[in-house]
């Protein structure tokens, strides 16, 4: 009887191995008809997720990683200072009240993109926010500017860099 | 049996039978037959900005004439791109490239049927031009079976057919001209927007393919977009700004859009606080959410506008700096249709009753037997004293005859009269005094 077993036993496993085989030598022959076919150029291909990325907040002060020539008004108290994780790129965003007005900060972050040589690729100038979105190398950057008279101040800045 | 199972699975893992997930579209229009032009519409995904070209024109052929050239055809992504097809050649002449991306083809010689007598074609960046010697055969005429061997067609995409002989075996004719091609040119464009495209058929002298040029190609690829969701808790406004600006209204939106970093500034609603800034980062293929919570504003001092903070719920009056509840038993209503509940004329005090009216805290009370005139001037008007109750006379008098009025003597008290047989003797109603002893 336990002949019989083993015997049984030893067919399911040479079925087994046999499909693996099997499978694996189509695998490859799709591979290889494929390699065979004219390549035409694709666009670079992103993955995307779907869990929410990491928050880091950095309270008073800038993001760790955070450019240090991107202008920020002196004497300002961060309103928002934060990272968030993706898979394979990092959002650093900050916040801040400023004293100058929408338009001066337009003309500023325009002039400093420009100068820093990154491609504006999007320019808004709306009735009550206004915005720049370059990129440069592997970067994004995206520079929102509305009115808020808060505190004293005549506009609000939103700065968040996506380094990939 | 478990173990064979996973031993498979584990196989199929270890093989890389899954492919990673990719978010990138592309669509390559092409002329499989080799000859007549394509042409097809490219319509943008809604969110796509931006696409990467890559694209050839078809190749310029061979010839079978010292005139005539065949010449590929264009090949164009709507009017933002056009590549020229190669050139066509003709007898000792070789045909040019389409342009840059392409290569010239080689020219034909005069001379006894060799292999370098005909030109090849030229090459373009996806296609390399027909080759002499790797052609059937390079003898333009029939040979002893009766098939006619002419030059090589080029091959892969815009490269030229190589030359053949003349029939006399002595004249070369040269290799048609690769055509102009550009690799992943990034364009911009309109999401929603059709873009016609026209694919350019290769060069050719006949349906035999000899020397013929290659097809042309248009290859569009593009990041698939993702989503931008919006919602609010109340209805409100907002703008989000990144690679795209987005405007919106209500309590949701819904936007396709080109992955990238996005900011949302939210607008103003009267009597809310408004939400703060919010940025995230969209992928491809993926999805954002922004949520937005306004918080109605209340004021201290229970006043109903947020804004003036000067009206007062139902039942309350607005005193200057606050709302206060009505005294005196309260009010019904809302300012400035205020009622004081005791019948009072001046909420929140509730002290000033109307004409007729005493004010007896906390009520108006109306006088017994009437009044006339308002407090502090109101008047009894039976005469009485002390209104509301308006019961007790000046001294001497008093409410018999229902109006203060002197008193009537004792024995006048009833009918006003002395009973018979009596006499009113020193204001007294008695026997009439007849003999001295009698006072």
């Amino acid at each position: 009887m336990d002949d019989i077993e083993q015997a049984g036993h030893k067919k399911i496993i040479t079925i087994g191995v046999s499909l693996v085989v099997i499978i694996a030598i189509a695998v490859f022959a799709i591979y290889k008809q494929k390699g065979d076919e004219v390549v035409v150029p694709v666009a670079e291909q992103k993955v995307a997720t779907s869990t929410a990325p990491q928050k880091t907040e950095f309270g008073i002060n800038k993001p760790a990683d955070f450019p240090t020539d991107i202008p920020v008004e002196k004497g300002i108290k961060f309103e928002q200072s934060y990272s968030l994780d993706y898979k394979g790129q990092k959002q650093l965003t900050i916040v801040f009240l400023s004293a100058k007005t929408v338009k001066e900060n337009y003309a500023l972050y325009t002039d400093f993109l420009k100068e820093k040589n990154w491609n504006i690729s999007k320019k808004y100038e709306g009735p009550k926010v206004s915005s720049l979105y370059g990129t440069k190398e592997n970067n994004d950057i995206n520079v929102t500017i509305s009115g808020n008279t808060t505190a004293g101040s005549k506009s609000q800045v939103s700065i968040s860099v996506l380094k990939k | 049996m478990k173990k064979i199972i996973r031993t498979i699975v584990v196989a199929l893992v270890l093989l890389g039978g899954l492919p990673a997930v990719t978010f990138a579209g592309v669509q390559t229009f092409t002329d499989p037959a080799l000859n007549g032009t394509v042409a097809n519409t490219f319509t943008v995904l809604a969110g796509v900005t931006s696409v990467s070209v890559s694209m050839s024109g078809g190749g310029g052929a061979c010839c079978g004439s010292f005139i005539v050239v065949k010449d590929g055809g264009n090949s164009s992504f709507g009017s933002l791109l056009t590549v020229n097809g190669g050139h066509g050649a003709k007898a000792l002449q070789k045909g040019t490239a389409g342009g840059a991306g392409g290569t010239d083809g080689t020219s034909g010689v005069i001379c006894g049927g060799a292999a370098n007598c005909p030109g090849v074609g030229g090459n373009s960046l996806f296609g390399t031009g027909g080759d002499v010697l790797s052609g059937v055969n390079n003898v333009y005429w029939t040979n002893t079976s009766g098939t006619k061997f002419r030059g090589s067609p080029g091959q892969g995409y815009g490269s030229g057919g190589s030359g053949y002989l003349s029939s006399t075996g002595n004249v070369g004719f040269g290799g048609g001209g690769g055509a102009g091609a550009v690799d992943s040119q990034q364009l911009t464009v309109v999401p929603g927007t059709p873009y016609q495209i026209t694919v350019g058929a290769g060069g050719k002298w006949d349906d035999n393919g000899a020397g013929a040029g290659a097809p042309g190609f248009v290859s569009v690829s593009y990041v698939d977009p993702g989503m931008v969701d919006v919602s609010s808790n109340i209805s409100s406004s907002w703008t989000i700004t990144g690679p795209e600006t987005i405007t919106g209204s209500g309590t949701s939106q819904s936007v396709a859009s080109p992955p990238g970093t996005y900011t949302i500034i939210w607008n103003d609603v009267p009597e809310y606080t408004t939400p703060a800034t919010q940025s995230f980062t969209l992928a491809s293929g993926g999805t954002i959410n922004f949520g937005g919570t306004y918080t109605a504003i209340t004021c201290a001092n229970g006043a109903t506008n947020p804004t003036a903070c000067d009206q007062c719920p139902a039942t309350y009056s607005y005193n200057g700096t606050s709302c206060v509840a009505c005294s005196n038993g309260g009010c019904s209503g809302t300012e400035p249709s205020l009622i004081c509940n005791n019948g009072a004329l001046n909420p929140p005090t509730c002290s000033q009753c109307p004409a007729g009216n005493a004010f007896l805290s906390p009520s108006c009370i109306p006088c017994v037997g009437g009044c006339s005139g308002s407090e502090p001037s109101l008047t009894c008007n039976n005469l009485a004293l002390n209104p509301p109750y308006c019961s007790v006379c000046p001294g001497g008098q008093d409410l018999s005859t229902g109006v203060c009025a002197p008193t009537a003597p004792v024995s006048l008290i009833g009918n006003g009269a002395c009973d018979a047989g009596e006499e009113l003797i020193l204001s007294e109603c008695g026997a009439p005094k007849t003999k001295w002893w009698m006072f």
